[in-house]
């Protein structure tokens, strides 16, 4: 079993964990490599489907009918799974749960609240907010663990 | 008393100053007075927008309880504080926590109280999607979008307690009034939402706070495109939806904004490994 968490560890990130459907959503330049000077394949037209592998930046690696090459991010919508969930979002459920995927839709643990229905009941619990301190980290804490994962701060980013 | 107040106040007193000599050692002392005054009488701003963020938080966890999970709770403390030391407001109390609840959303109060719940974290890959996620409620906070929508619904009335007073059972009998007051303006705010100009506001500056904090920059544009590819009709995410744009008007316009100059940032660390371990603690 730890073998198999640490491969799906290993594989999420940029590379999506599975293979994704999407729809190109307007005319899309399709590219050899994810870079705006990459050499151009073909242009898909708008309602091309296609199977999404990988992300590198704001390029997604697509397999269109014909062709295989790099489309810019914006130009893609994901298709609804009929499960109601992806397999990413599969495999970060059986992560945490340590199930099956079969059993994501049912792995609820049923505790609701936040519906608009329970908002409106609810009845306010200021012991709940005071109860928040003592989770919080201190600003070094922050900054040592952004650190830990090679983060850089930018001020200057979007500027 | 209002800040206009103290400048009455102000004006007053210059004008009861005698023309005398020693003007200048009369005007000093008289700044002196009235900063004692200013200091013992007007609340500071920010503790009222403390305060009035604590009844509303309040109120939400009133509908729902953090998960009992510390490591879990911690861990988006640490990212959220990172996040939220990049902005314009980092100095703030920031109180980050995981509701446990299936519904896909996540919340933030006046004075920096920020909620995401279960349901919205299982439909993240990485930690840079977080990031980017509580940017947006941190934009929400330093922008004072809600702060402003409830002086708007309520008017002034909600203000003026200070963060040494204790709300709830332990509360003066005027605390209590107030916490329910602010109950009832905040249900009615978090159940219809913010205006749509907020929204994007939040998403454009989640996405600069993300990648200032050094985060891969398309972490917003990965969650929007998955909240478009979502079966938007499942109950989990009925709130959402009715309180925010439609993901993909949100991408629209986030692309308008930001989208030709996002790969300037360069190629940037998701976080993806820290993220999904950190989930199944």
């Amino acid at each position: 079993m730890r073998k198999v968490l640490l491969l799906l560890a290993c594989i999420a990130g940029p590379a999506l964990a599975a293979v994704q459907s999407g729809t190109i959503t307007r005319p899309a330049e399709l590219r050899t490599t994810p870079f705006s000077d990459g050499k151009l394949v073909k242009t898909l037209p708008q309602g091309t489907g296609v199977e999404v592998v990988k992300r590198v930046g704001g390029w997604y690696e697509v397999k269109a009918p014909g062709a295989t090459g790099w489309v810019r991010m914006w130009v893609l919508r994901f298709s609804a799974p009929a499960s109601g969930a992806t397999s990413a979002q599969q495999t970060a459920q059986v992560l945490r749960s340590g199930r099956s995927g079969s059993t994501y839709t049912t792995a609820t643990t049923g505790v609701r609240g936040l519906s608009e229905e329970d908002l409106a009941n609810a009845v306010p619990d200021p012991a709940a907010v005071q109860a928040l301190e003592s989770l919080a980290v201190g600003q070094s804490d922050a900054r040592g663990f952004a650190h830990q994962a090679a983060l850089k701060a930018d001020p200057r980013a979007l500027k | 008393m209002s800040p206009r107040h103290v400048v009455i106040l102000l004006a007053l007193g210059l004008a009861a100053l005698p023309a005398a000599a020693d003007w200048k050692s009369s005007l000093g002392k008289f700044a002196e007075q009235a900063k004692e005054i200013k200091a013992a009488v007007v609340v500071p701003e920010e503790d009222e927008e403390r305060a009035l963020g604590q009844d509303v938080a309040a109120t939400l966890l009133g509908a729902s309880k953090p998960v009992a999970n510390p490591k879990l709770q911690q861990y988006v403390n640490r990212v959220g504080l990172w996040v939220a030391l990049q902005g314009s407001r980092p100095n703030l109390a920031w109180r980050f926590a995981v509701l446990d609840n299936d519904n896909v959303n996540a919340f933030a109060t006046p004075g920096g109280y920020v909620f995401i719940t279960r349901g919205l974290l299982a439909q993240l890959q990485s930690e840079a999607e977080l990031a980017a996620v509580l940017g947006h409620e941190i934009a929400h906070v330093e922008k004072k979008h809600h702060l402003k929508a409830m002086k708007k619904d309520a008017g002034i009335k909600l203000l003026g307690r200070g963060v040494g007073h204790v709300a709830g059972s332990a509360g003066s009998a005027e605390d209590r009034e107030r916490l329910s007051q602010v109950a009832g303006v905040a249900k009615g705010l978090y159940a219809r939402g913010l205006d749509k100009e907020d929204e994007y506001d939040a998403d454009r500056t989640g996405t600069i706070l993300a990648a200032r904090a050094g985060y891969d920059p398309y972490g917003m544009v990965q969650v929007l495109q998955t909240l478009d590819g979502v079966n938007a009709d499942a109950s989990k995410f009925a709130l959402l939806f009715k309180t925010h744009p439609k993901p993909a008007e949100r991408l629209a316009r986030l692309d308008q904004a930001l989208g030709s100059r996002l790969d300037s940032v360069g190629q940037r660390p998701v976080v993806a490994e820290r993220f999904l371990a950190s989930m199944r603690k």
